[in-house]
């Protein structure tokens, strides 16, 4: 035993650097494993505490008209109480539950507004005694102080993270809120489980604190401004903990029944905590952060293995005579098996040891950085997770075991003499003319034998070398490809997203929907100079269900006014093409209900059943179902869309008059200084409605700062690919010198000089990278799908993918780069071989 | 014109001259005096056989004539002191002064006969690709494998193996030809066949010096001159009338 130490300390400090390079694989394949699956953990723990500490409400109940005004908008706060208090005798699974005001508003900000949530909740508890947190969805100061006992008699407010980060706001700054501007003074700026993800509603693919923010009133101040006192909208209820869905789906709707049937009240359908739009994101981010945790480690081991096979399998041919030697000496197949794995074992447990620190050190940077990316206001605890680190531990040593254990026992299986009259540099050549070769001199080319001849019949001298050789190349090109392809995919589709589809320069929401359109489009048209052209829109979340399946989907409905030709938007149709009476569907939405051209699909939308007040409009609805036949299918990055004509998207839904809630402009000369002059001349002549003014531009860069996190995690990838590809090349180089050392050492000896040898070694290792690189973007492309399409599934994003030439080129020159760096090192050996020995090598 | 270290200028044109060589190995503390003050002047022309016992020297006599191994003193071949060349100048030495023929032929796995022997011409020579083919194919013909030229190394046996290396070797036009026990490893016929092409190779070639280096006292039969050495010292020097390797008997 002490001997096999002895020979694997021998065999391993013989090539110390190299067999480092395969242990700085497993070290990566380690690190992705531990940092990624730990921050996963990591933040999902994050998410677990904050529900828990604040709990969030299992279900809410809504009125059936929240934001309306009639009496089915509004219930009794003390009757309520009371209803609930029954409900709860019969059923003990309530833990607790909480009495509401969630209203959608305008807010005035720094002179500027915007639309956005006020959750309001009472400061007293059950016996009249304050208290600054609520029973259900309670919240976390970050900065200043929760409402006091004097709170309900103030206009205080508590602003969550996301509006008052955007806004810069602080404690004792104030805010107006509500139609009559109201102003209410910031108590504290709070983080809520509820609105981890600042998002509203499911319609809204990007949640940007500009469109929507939530402010936490008290109980009263809400009811005074909104002018419904004693009155809430919204019960949230806390259940007792491990209840399925289905049990909490049946608790809400026995509340629902109980509610209507005994107290006739008229309620919304209950909403399940997996279905609040917050919530449902923020899984959408849990789920994809799990499985890129785990495929993507999967896959860089998945390569460190073949790259040890590989290594494994040349490093056991160029010393399989002496195997053969020790065999012949009296070492069983065991003990020489043993001094293999051994060798394999120290890699892998250096490999596994850095990979482990690297790891820790990986995610003490990403847990934090992954929680801080999704604006999660909540610091993530990071801890190490031993599970992980054993898991880890075991993987990256297995890795070494698996690809090191079956080269080797291939190896030993010859007997001994055969092993010693083996002649490595004849095993890996087939004595035959490459197949390319025979096709060139068919057209009189021949390449000259001190030329190209011997690299290109070097590279086709066995199949099995020339595979190992390209492996290393296609790990390398097929990671820089996807890495690159992945971050230019969503580029490309972001490009012409903004610079195509998006067929306008500025884009006005208003707070309201007014109902005359057209008639503020053609004022703006006649009043801003430097407009040339205009079109309003009509912007709503519906659900779209197939006719033929009980099939849905959650989508934003765009009305498009199309009668001034302008549409504002440039339609890239895979099929058939835009009609006003039909609705035109995004490709996810399509395949999710599986329709296609001419099928026909359902829209639940708001059919107005009691005008208020036209300009802005405001009204009482019902939902109702229209059917609309799919005229075209459209392939953009915005993935849930339907667009339909505005026209009929109003006589549908009985909208009175022009009702748009979006204009957008077309600006002669769009330059930054051009459109911000013009968006203050809107805001100065039409702002009294106007949400928010935006170009493309901030747009873009909205989005951009969402994708964020996935940018983050592709440049770790590709620099995760580079070094990875970097040593698996250097080994690859590195045998492939070694198994030749007698033939070039023949060469040297006979007169070839180190500038032709380094030639034909670069000549061979440019073949190598060639086709490497050719099969390296074929499975490049095979992983970005995998990603993209399969473990990126975000729907709401369509990516086209591509990879295009510059990062075909890029990938074949850092690749290239690469090769020439590495084979320096064992070229700069090979050089300064001794000739007398190694021309002395043993043949047959 | 050879110049001394006196500056006088002396022809040794036709002569290769070892003075003083010495060659120490260090294995850990101890040295190895492989060659030991080695001093000869050998004629071109001759097939000189070096004999001795493993370990007195006699490959490592080979290798400093061939400039892939360093040594002590100097050694002189036509003229030219290799001991005072640079690496660059040694390259071009070993390619267009030395043809080796080694004891497990060293042939390119990847090339066939014809190619393993264009290969050294083309390296050497500034001929045209056809005066290549034709100088290779003419040398593959002198040592009976013309048939057989292309044919990979795989599908040689070891004895026309060790021609086509035969082949490679003189068909650059050496001055030095270096064989190593290049029958060493080859059946008693296929040795003779090896040795036989050698000697017929060398009439052709009287500008010629051969150095053949093996332990097997019968084969010095062949040789014009024997040196046998022993500790890395010369312990003899003998010239000879060679008896044709045909009539060999090992």
């Amino acid at each position: 035993m002490a001997k096999t130490v002895k020979n694997i300390y021998r065999a391993i400090n013989a090539s110390k650097l190299r067999l480092f390079t395969i242990a700085l694989v497993i070290a990566i394949g380690i690190t992705s494993f531990n940092g990624m699956i730990t921050a996963f953990v990591h933040m999902t723990r994050t998410y677990d505490t904050a529900f828990e500490e604040h709990n969030m409400a299992s279900f809410t109940i809504q009125t059936a008209n929240p934001g309306g005004s009639g009496e089915d908008a509004w219930i009794d706060y003390a009757n309520l109480t009371n209803f609930l208090s029954e409900f709860q005798k019969q059923e003990p699974r309530v833990k607790a539950y909480e009495l509401r005001i969630v209203h959608s508003t305008v807010f005035e900000i720094r002179g500027e507004k915007q639309n956005g949530r006020i959750v309001a909740m009472n400061t007293l508890d059950s016996q009249g005694n304050h208290r600054d947190q609520s029973d259900v969805n309670g919240y976390r100061i970050l900065s200043g102080t929760p409402f006091s006992e004097l709170s309900r008699y103030q206009n205080v407010c508590l602003v969550e993270t996301h509006l008052a980060e955007y806004w810069k706001l602080e404690p004792q700054e104030f805010i107006a809120i509500g139609d009559a501007r109201t102003p209410f003074e910031i108590a504290g700026v709070i983080a809520s489980p509820e609105y981890l993800i600042n998002q509203g509603e499911f319609s809204d693919i990007m949640p940007s604190p500009r469109r929507f923010g939530v402010v936490f009133l008290p109980l009263r101040a809400a009811q005074s401004l909104l002018g419904v006192q004693g009155k809430v909208n919204e019960i949230s209820v806390l259940l007792e903990d491990g209840l399925s869905k289905k049990s909490r789906e049946n608790i809400a709707d026995d509340l629902k029944i109980f509610l209507e049937t005994n107290y006739n009240l008229k309620l919304s359908d209950p909403i399940d905590i997996d279905n609040q739009a917050a919530y449902w994101l923020l899984l959408i981010d849990i789920e994809e952060a799990r499985e890129f945790g785990i495929v993507l480690p999967l896959i860089i081991l998945g390569m460190a293995i073949g790259g040890l096979y590989v290594l494994f399998s040349r490093m056991v041919v160029a010393e399989r005579k002496d195997i053969g030697v020790a065999q012949a000496l009296g070492y069983d197949r065991r003990t020489i098996i043993l001094q293999y794995l051994g060798i394999s074992l120290v890699i892998a447990i250096v490999g596994t040891i850095i990979g482990t620190f690297l790891g820790l050190w990986f995610l003490s940077y990403f847990s934090p950085l992954y929680v801080d990316m999704l604006t999660i206001p909540f610091d993530p605890e990071v801890t190490i997770e031993w599970p992980i680190v054993i898991a880890g531990i075991i993987i990256g040593i297995l890795t070494g075991l698996v690809g090191g254990y079956f080269p080797v026992r291939g190896a030993i299986q010859p007997l001994p003499a055969e092993s010693l009259r083996f002649d490595p540099s004849l095993h890996i050549t087939t004595g035959k003319i490459p197949l390319i070769e025979r096709v060139i001199r068919k057209f009189k080319i021949t390449p000259s034998v001190t030329g190209l001849r011997l690299p290109l019949r070097n590279f086709f001298r066995s199949k099995r070398r020339t595979f190992s050789s390209v492996f290393a190349i296609i790990v390398s090109v097929s990671l820089i490809s996807m890495a690159f392809g992945m971050i230019e995919s969503m580029d490309g589709s972001l490009t012409f997203y903004y610079d195509v589809s998006e067929n306008w320069d500025l884009k006005v929401d208003f707070s309201e929907i007014p109902t005359n359109g057209s008639q503020i489009a053609r004022s703006i048209k006649q009043n801003v100079e430097g407009v040339t052209d205009i079109t309003y829109h009509l912007l709503s979340g519906a659900t779209v269900t197939s006719s033929e399946s009980s099939s849905s989907k959650q989508v934003s409905v765009i009305g498009m006014n199309d009668s001034d030709g302008y549409l504002g938007h440039t339609f890239d149709f895979e099929a058939g093409g835009w009609n006003a009476d039909g609705i035109v569907l995004s490709v996810p939405v399509a395949d999710a209900l599986n329709v296609g051209l001419n099928d026909e699909v359902n829209l639940e939308l708001p059919k107005l059943t009691k005008l208020v007040s036209t300009t802005p409009l405001r009204a009482h609805f019902e939902l109702i179902n229209i059917t609309f036949q799919i005229t075209g299918i459209i392939d953009e990055f915005n993935g849930l869309t339907a667009f339909v004509g505005l026209e009929k998207l109003a006589s549908v839904s009985n909208f009175p008059g022009e009702p748009a809630n979006t204009i957008l402009l077309k600006i002669e000369d769009p330059t930054p200084e051009r459109l911000d002059i013009i968006r203050e001349e809107i805001y100065e002549k039409y702002g009294y409605n106007v949400r928010n003014i935006a170009t493309k531009a901030e747009q873009r860069g909205e989005l951009l700062k969402l994708m964020d996190l996935l940018y983050n995690i592709i440049y770790i990838v590709a620099i995760f690919a580079v070094i990875l590809s970097c040593a698996i090349i250097y080994n690859t180089i590195y045998i492939g010198l070694q198994e030749q050392q007698r033939e070039i050492a023949t060469l040297l000896t006979i007169g070839t000089n180190n500038r032709k040898l380094i030639r034909n070694v670069t000549v061979e290792n440019t073949i190598i990278t060639f086709v490497g690189t050719v099969l390296g973007l074929i499975f490049g492309w095979i992983l970005l799908w995998f990603f993209m399409r399969v473990i990126l599934d975000m729907e709401f994003f369509r990516i086209k993918l591509f990879i295009s030439n510059n990062t075909i080129l890029t990938s074949f020159i850092l690749t290239y780069i690469g090769v020439l760096v590495t084979q320096y090192f064992p070229l700069r050996k090979t050089l300064n071989l001794n000739l007398a020995e190694a021309t002395k090598e043993r043949v047959v | 014109m050879y110049v001394t270290d006196q500056g006088i200028k002396i022809s040794l044109e036709g002569v290769v001259t070892l003075e003083h060589v010495n060659r120490v190995y260090k294995m850990g503390n101890h040295e190895i005096h492989a060659l030991k003050d080695v001093s000869l002047s050998l004629e071109t022309g001759k097939l000189v056989v070096v004999l001795g016992p493993s370990g007195s020297g006699k490959t490592t006599l080979l290798n400093v004539l061939g400039a892939i191994d360093k040594c002590d003193g100097r050694i002189i071949v036509n003229d030219l002191d290799i001991t005072r060349l640079n690496k660059k100048q040694l390259t071009k030495y070993r390619r267009e002064k030395c043809g080796f023929i080694f004891q497990f032929f060293n042939l390119l796995p990847v090339f066939n006969a014809l190619e393993n022997v264009e290969y050294a011409i083309e390296l050497a020579s500034r001929l045209s690709r056809k005066e290549v083919t034709k100088r290779a194919t003419d040398y593959l013909r002198k040592v009976g494998l013309f048939e057989k030229r292309y044919h990979f190394p795989s599908q040689l046996s070891g004895g026309e193996q060790q021609r086509v290396a035969a082949a490679r070797a003189m068909a650059k036009n050496p001055e030095l030809l270096l064989c190593d026990e290049p029958t060493g490893e080859l059946s008693v016929a296929e040795g003779k066949q090896v040795l036989a092409v050698l000697q017929n190779m060398m009439k052709e070639r009287p500008d010629v010096l051969t150095v053949l280096v093996t332990h097997n006292q019968k084969i010095s039969q062949i040789g014009d001159i024997v040196i046998r050495l022993r500790s890395g010292e010369v312990d003899s020097i003998e010239k000879q009338t060679p008896i044709h390797a045909e009539e060999l008997s090992w």
